[in-house]
């Protein structure tokens, strides 16, 4: 097989019946999701490349990427029983008043192989219906194909026939219900190219690649990238500090001190996670002059050797 | 400033202030920062030197210290602990220090990475790099130039909690398997993706990671706050725990360890009653002074102390008694955190140096709170040689396997860890051709010959020939290592089974303990099956804990197989028994019953799977065990029907009519019960006989009392009418009030105006009422609105208060209303002014009398030790106040008598759960599982709660009594005071480290002549903080003046022992049944198991209080007194 047409040509890799997805002027987007968004933050080129798309428009991103979440938010739940995820996903989106809601599921359910897979499908639409239910359009992404990286790590053939099933049910779920829907799980490396650092995990170059894959289906041509250009960058690095606040912010520590069960001893200290907020409008409005900056928008130079295997925030 | 949302804003805002003021100004003088000044008040032991390796401008702040195998010192290290400040860089560091000249002194730091959120872990890889614990991340740097700075970062896993900055993940460890083991402590949910799917933590334990192949698992569950954690020379391995008082824990792998919310069993550490510790080193090696080797080495932190601890075999375990202390302080700033042997054999300890530790209960932003310093010291043995620091990195192959026979374990472990990172092939061929080579009349062959396994572990190859040979290793400690080892190779071995069959047979207990947890693993019923032959043999605690564990992991697989009639045990009785028993789920409750039924069990055995049914069974269930209660006349099976009645509201499907029989016959020892079962199991035919008994003034007060019980659960119109009759004020007083209690729980409203008409009066059982509506749902309310416009007396009206005021959420409408009905003023609790305070402090600190304090302390009406223990001795509903004073500054010792609610210890938050019918129970979650939750209530009562029956469960402050001041002068308030601020931190109040019996039994009543013979009633007593029972506090025998003391040995390897008295001056000494010659030491057998010690006390013939030591002989008996409540 030729891993390098399968990269370069922009494959129809979704469905025809799922609709394309438009970032509109005004929208707050939310990703949310396990740890292929939390993990994206470093990087931040998923941002970065939908922010460049449209630099005339005005787009906010909140990225509530939470490592080991699944489509019942058990991640999230902290001291809760698991069956308040739920509930919890839907005060963190309403809160954020998401307009868009990017959905990266399924790596984590896949493991359980295609017994749970019904309960997936049907955990995943009930999250659809939840987030869509505040207002929000919802697009669904795949999960990544698991890498092999050689043993002694795992051969990923037996978890890929999983995740292949996986994949094609929420590829069928979004069908039906006219959600925009990415497929990132068809990408294979090129010879020589590590998009993953052990198997699960995407490398720096890995998120560049998938990020693209992403920004194509926003309409986004790949000679339109701005990343790795001295304006691109800018805005990235502005966008990275803008996501590190927010982090500190909505996933702050001592959590059961300051919000939880003994707040009665330093909930007092409460008041310094809303003076986050603040800093977070400032880069905002860093971030708004740096995309109105990008007038033209020059060809995305293709990577010749790989970059460092981590890009530092 | 804004403050957080309280109920009385204004005064609460004040007294906050007001204490943080006052800690600023009050607290003990801080020390200058400078490190001779403190190495000033350093006393170590008499075989010890100190002298300071590193200290700031070198290090900051450290958190955990770890060797590479250059013998460099690596340091996590934190200045932004305990809190980021918002919009903050994270910008912590790992520091690497060096001591070029080996003179024993850092000259050389390098910042070897940075940008770090409170990193509180680092374990060097030996390549060059670095594991590092980064908040939500575990990092690996990687230094490629070898210029010692790191050149690139990746994150291995993410997902870690947070909810605690002291919790995070810490302890960084690498075993000798070549696995990195890591711990994370109880507020933390970790939920963590690897290439293997989700592995979630919730609470604390123990990562086991495997870096080549990203395996993570969870190694073992629970410990509160576990900082400490190191193998023995035998890979057998060992930890400690921050935040509870068992001192050395011994971990099997896979138990759960006191602190975890789920566990049923949890294991608990080897001296119980210790203050709590960090870090955890074993020492080995030739440096170390004579009798250290093998020592167990942790930091009593709060009380600025390094401890050592002697390990001994104990059976399948160990047994661990604490020595001499390495090194003590008299600096408050002085906060050894870890400690670890370095290179030359001497000891590191890492010096976090803050007045101030933990941040619940100090401000994040006190001021208080050092950033800038920290130390690390190192503690040479006296006159002896120092090791000569072995060259590892860049050795050739065959140099490093020689140093696997080094005495010294440091060597022995980085040599594993530069061999992993050889070419395997090489390393292969090299270590075959060692093991062939190695001599066997060489004293530590069969040492020798497990390193090279542990090579073939940690490079993840198995070997079968060569553990094999270990596995029947003439040395037993060898044969249980390779046993572990055996586990973790089994998915790929052959024939794994047979294998383990052999070790279970096996003569040295820890071998079959070995082989018990390794069988679980594999998940099939004929595994367990393959366990329970470990039963043939004696089992001991800690055998038996781990027979409980691979029962209930292979759980699904024997139920399966028993249900499907397989022949599973093979009709071995005892094994079938064991397994039904040990576990707790209701899927095992038709299993018993088919074993009831069968008709094969009898006597003990048969009443003990009963109970088990009864407590998990549903109503065809039950109706066999009420059969069985019947024919056996046995009261605890109907007590069990009792709690499956009322916890579980299940009720015998058949056979209740029994009752009508047993509640009419006055002489029948079940009676009691069947009065309230007619009640709980709603048989409405025996309303008449429950009327007729609750109102009968012949009857005693007992019976009538589960009459109005069995009344109040039948319920309705009827049962309403008659206790309202009975709780009339005409009524006498003792049996109105459990009237009064019942009608609480079935109508608030008029039980409420009865109590108001009860109150008016004067009521002494004022508090005790109030604590019946505080624990109904709508009680409050009723009886605030019955409480209008009522007169009150003044003193019952306090009584009131206190309860109300006991509640964990004092209900501020209630207090208001009986301050107006009783004319007090306020109603809020009694609060100091900040110059009241300053002055409470000030006369604490210089004319408090902390013997006084003590006797206070012990009064029984304050009622402190009934949750309180001080070394173990005493409640166990709130903390150990072992080493208070030490941990604790004075305002906050003050806060915490008077205001319970302001700062809670972890894990001591109460929980307050409202069941449906209305019940609110408050007390300490003891533990959870998807079934229950159990609480034990300020009693010590541990009270389950079915989940079904669950309306709510919700944490909450603090259940100790607000309102202590109002029953105490000032002067004894500042006494008490003194006490507790010197536990723990002066030697007068620490405990001693000889074994003492600290928990008695006195006899309540004693007779007058004789010992005791049957029934006596035995209530706790407890020693002084210095060992000797107070012979005055006891009841005695009038008019002889006799009283009777026992205290109780647990004893775990039988052998010979000394008991040590103070005197034997008026005494008479039986152990068990054996009259004992008093004397000041009395030379004992001991057998295995529980004895007891049985004193006589002549009060007229002796004033002087009593001292019962243990001294341990050589090779003899492994035992602990009792403690707890």
């Amino acid at each position: 097989m030729n891993f390098w047409l399968l990269c370069t040509i922009p494959l129809g890799l979704f469905l025809p019946s799922s609709p394309p997805l438009e970032l509109r002027d005004g929208d707050r987007v939310v990703l949310l999701g396990n740890a292929f968004f939390e993990r994206e933050l470093p990087t931040s080129y998923i941002e970065t490349l939908l922010t460049a798309r449209h630099p005339e428009r005005n787009l906010k991103f909140r990225n509530l990427g939470w490592s080991g979440d699944n489509v019942w938010g058990h991640s999230r739940t902290l001291f809760d029983p698991l069956e308040r995820g739920l509930a919890r996903i839907e005060e963190q989106v309403k809160e954020l008043r998401a307009t868009v809601v990017l959905l990266a599921y399924g790596m984590n359910e896949s493991f359980d192989g295609p017994a749970a897979l019904p309960r997936f499908i049907e955990g995943l639409g009930c999250l659809a219906d939840r987030v869509a239910a505040l207002g929000a359009r919802v697009a669904i992404i795949s999960p990544i194909r698991h890498e092999d990286m050689g043993r002694p790590l795992p051969d990923p053939k037996p978890h890929n026939d999983s995740l292949t099933r996986y994949v094609e049910a929420m590829s069928q779920l979004a069908g039906k219900r006219r959600l925009p829907f990415v497929n990132l799980f068809k990408i294979e490396p090129r010879p020589g190219q590590r998009l993953t650092r052990n198997g699960i995990q995407p490398t720096a170059e890995g998120y560049r690649v998938y990020a693209e894959e992403i920004a194509r289906q926003f309409g986004h041509g790949l000679e339109q990238s701005v990343l790795g250009t001295r304006s691109g960058e800018a805005l990235r690095r502005a966008i990275v500090e803008k996501n590190q606040l927010f982090f500190h912010s909505w996933r702050p520590q001592n959590e059961t001190y300051i919000l939880g069960f003994r707040k009665h001893e330093q909930g007092q200290n409460a008041v310094e996670i809303s003076r986050i907020d603040p800093l977070i409008e400032a880069r905002e409005k860093e971030i708004e002059t740096l995309r109105s900056a990008l007038t033209s928008v020059p060809p995305i130079p293709h990577p010749k050797s790989d970059p460092p295997a981590e890009v530092k925030p | 400033m804004k403050m957080r949302p309280l109920r009385h804003p204004a005064s609460f805002l004040l007294v906050a202030l007001t204490f943080q003021l006052c800690a600023q100004q009050n607290l003990k003088e801080i020390p200058v920062p400078d490190p001779e000044a403190e190495l000033k008040t350093f006393r170590t032991a008499p075989e010890l030197d100190v002298n300071l390796f590193a200290a700031d401008p070198l290090i900051h702040k450290p958190i955990q210290i770890n060797f590479d195998a250059g013998g460099r010192l690596w340091v996590a290290s934190s200045a932004i602990y305990p809190h980021l400040k918002p919009g903050e860089t994270a910008n912590d560091k790992i520091i690497v220090l060096e001591d070029t000249d080996g003179d024993g002194r850092a000259d050389r730091s390098v910042v070897f990475a940075d940008g770090l959120l409170i990193p509180t872990g680092v374990a060097p890889d030996d390549a060059g790099g670095a594991y590092v614990a980064n908040s939500t991340e575990l990092v690996h740097f990687r230094d490629v130039d070898g210029d010692l700075k790191a050149d690139e970062r990746h994150v291995v896993f993410s997902g870690f909690g947070t909810e605690d900055t002291h919790h995070i993940v810490h302890t960084f460890r690498w075993g000798p398997d070549g696995m990195l083991y890591f711990n994370q402590s109880v507020y933390i949910h970790s939920h963590v993706e690897t290439p293997y799917g989700v592995r979630r933590l919730g609470g604390g334990g123990i990562w086991q990671f495997r870096p080549e192949t990203e395996e993570l698992e969870i190694f073992l569950h629970g410990m509160v706050n576990g900082w400490g954690h190191h193998f023995d020379r035998w890979g057998q391995s060992f930890g400690a725990d921050g935040a509870n008082s068992g001192g050395v824990i011994y971990f099997i792998p896979g138990a759960t360890v006191v602190g975890s919310p789920t566990s049923r069993r949890p294991m608990r550490g080897l001296n119980p009653g210790s203050p709590k510790y960090c870090g955890t080193e074993i020492l080995s090696g030739r440096h170390l002074p004579p009798g250290w080797e093998g020592s167990f080495l942790t930091n009593d932190f709060r009380a600025h102390r390094v401890c050592r601890f002697v390990l001994s075999e104990d059976g399948s375990g160990f047994a661990s008694r604490e020595a001499v202390e390495p090194l003590r302080s008299s600096s408050v700033a002085f906060r050894p955190v870890d400690i670890k042997q370095g290179p030359d054999g001497a000891i590191y300890v890492a010096d976090w140096y803050n007045p101030i530790i933990q941040h619940g209960e100090v401000d994040f932003r006190s001021p208080l709170r050092n950033h800038e310093n920290g130390r690390i010291w190192r503690l040479v043995a006296k006159g002896r040689p120092l090791v000569d620091r072995p060259r590892i990195e860049g050795a050739p192959i065959p140099e490093l396997l020689d140093h696997l026979k080094a005495p010294e374990q440091w060597t022995r472990h980085h040599v594993k860890r530069v061999l992993s990172h050889r070419p395997k092939s090489e390393v292969l061929s090299a270590i075959a051709a060692w093991v062939a080579h190695l001599d066997s009349r060489d004293p530590e062959f069969e040492h020798h010959r497990l390193e090279a396994l542990w090579v073939h572990q940690t490079l993840n190859l198995p070997n079968e020939k060569l553990l094999r040979s270990v596995l029947n290793s003439p040395e037993p400690r060898a044969r249980a290592a390779a046993t572990r080892v055996l586990r973790y190779w089994l998915p790929r071995l052959e024939e794994s089974l047979p294998q383990l069959e052999e070790r279970i047979a096996d003569d040295f207990p820890r071998v079959r303990l070995e082989a018990v947890r390794a069988l679980g693993d594999l998940g099939t019923a004929r595994a367990m099956a393959v366990a329970l032959g470990a039963l043939d043999r004696p089992v001991d605690s800690f055998l038996d804990y781990a027979l409980h564990l691979t029962a209930t992991q292979l759980e699904p697989q024997w139920v399966a197989a028993l249900e499907s009639d397989e022949p599973v045990f093979s009709g071995n009785d005892r094994h079938l028994e064991y397994v039904l028993s040990s576990v707790g789920s209701a899927r095992v409750v038709p299993l018993l019953r088919k074993r009831v039924e069968s008709g094969k069990c009898k006597g003990e055995e048969e009443q003990n799977l009963l109970r088990l049914m009864a407590a998990k069974g549903g109503a065809g269930d039950l109706a066999v065990v009420l059969d069985r209660a019947r024919a056996r006349k046995s009261q605890p099976l109907l007590a069990a029907l009792v709690s499956a009645a009322r916890e579980r509201k299940v009720v015998p499907e058949r056979g209740t009519e029994v009752l009508k029989e047993w509640t009419s016959n006055d002489s029948n020892p079940l009676r009691l019960d069947a009065l309230r079962l007619a009640g709980l199991w709603r048989v409405e035919a025996l309303r008449p006989t429950l009327e007729k008994t609750a109102q009968d003034g012949n009857e005693t007060l007992e019976v009538q009392a589960a009459a109005i019980e069995g009344l109040e659960n039948l319920g309705g119109e009827a049962s309403v009418r008659l206790l309202s009759a009975l709780a009339a004020p005409t009524r006498p007083e003792l049996s109105r009030r459990q009237a009064l209690e019942a009608l609480i729980t079935l109508e608030p409203r008029i039980a409420a105006q009865l109590t108001v008409a009860t109150l008016t009066e004067g009521s002494s059982a004022a508090g005790h009422i109030l604590e019946r509506f505080l624990a109904r749902k709508g009680g409050v309310d009723a009886l605030i609105e019955a409480l209008k416009n009522q007169k009150i007396p003044e003193d019952t009206a306090k009584l009131a208060l206190r309860a109300a005021r006991s509640a964990p959420t004092p209900p501020r409408e209630l207090v208001e209303a009986l301050s107006a009905a009783g004319g007090l003023q306020g109603g809020a609790e009694k609060e100091l002014s900040p110059e009241e305070l300053a002055r409470l402090m000030e006369d604490a600190r210089t004319s408090g009398n902390p013997r006084r304090g003590e006797q206070i302390f012990r009064r029984k009406d304050l009622s402190c030790l009934k949750c309180h223990a001080i070394g173990g001795a005493g409640g166990q509903v709130g903390p150990d106040l072992i080493s208070l004073g030490a941990a604790a500054q004075l305002d906050y010792i003050v806060e915490a008598v008077l205001l319970p609610n302001k700062a809670v210890k972890e894990n001591y938050h109460s929980t307050v759960a409202v069941t449906k019918d209305g019940q609110i129970i408050t007390g300490i979650k003891v533990r959870e599982s998807k079934e229950e939750i159990v609480l034990r209530d300020a009693d010590g009562v541990d009270i389950s709660l079915p989940r079904g029956n669950l309306e709510q469960a919700s944490p909450s402050g603090s259940i100790m009594p607000s309102g202590l001041a109002d029953m105490i002068t000032r002067d004894e308030l500042r006494d008490l005071v003194r006490f507790l601020s010197e536990l723990g931190r002066t030697q007068e109040f620490s405990l001693s480290k000889t074994l003492t019996a600290r928990r008695w039994r006195v006899l309540e009543n004693p007779p007058p002549d004789g010992l005791p013979v049957s029934d006596p009633r035995w209530t706790p007593a407890y020693s002084e903080v210095s060992g000797a029972l107070p012979v005055a506090e006891l009841p005695v025998t009038s008019p002889a003046l006799i009283a009777y003391a026992a205290c109780e040995l647990n004893v775990t390897t039988p052998g010979r022992a000394t008991l040590r008295l103070n005197s034997p001056d008026g005494l008479t000494v039986k152990l068990d049944d054996v009259r004992l010659e008093p004397g000041r030491e009395m030379p004992v057998h001991l057998t295995s198991g529980s004895h007891r010690v049985l004193f006589r006390i002549n009060t007229s013939r002796r004033k002087e209080p009593l001292l019962v030591e243990l001294d341990a002989v050589a090779d003899g008996a492994r035992v602990l007194f009792a403690v707890g409540p």
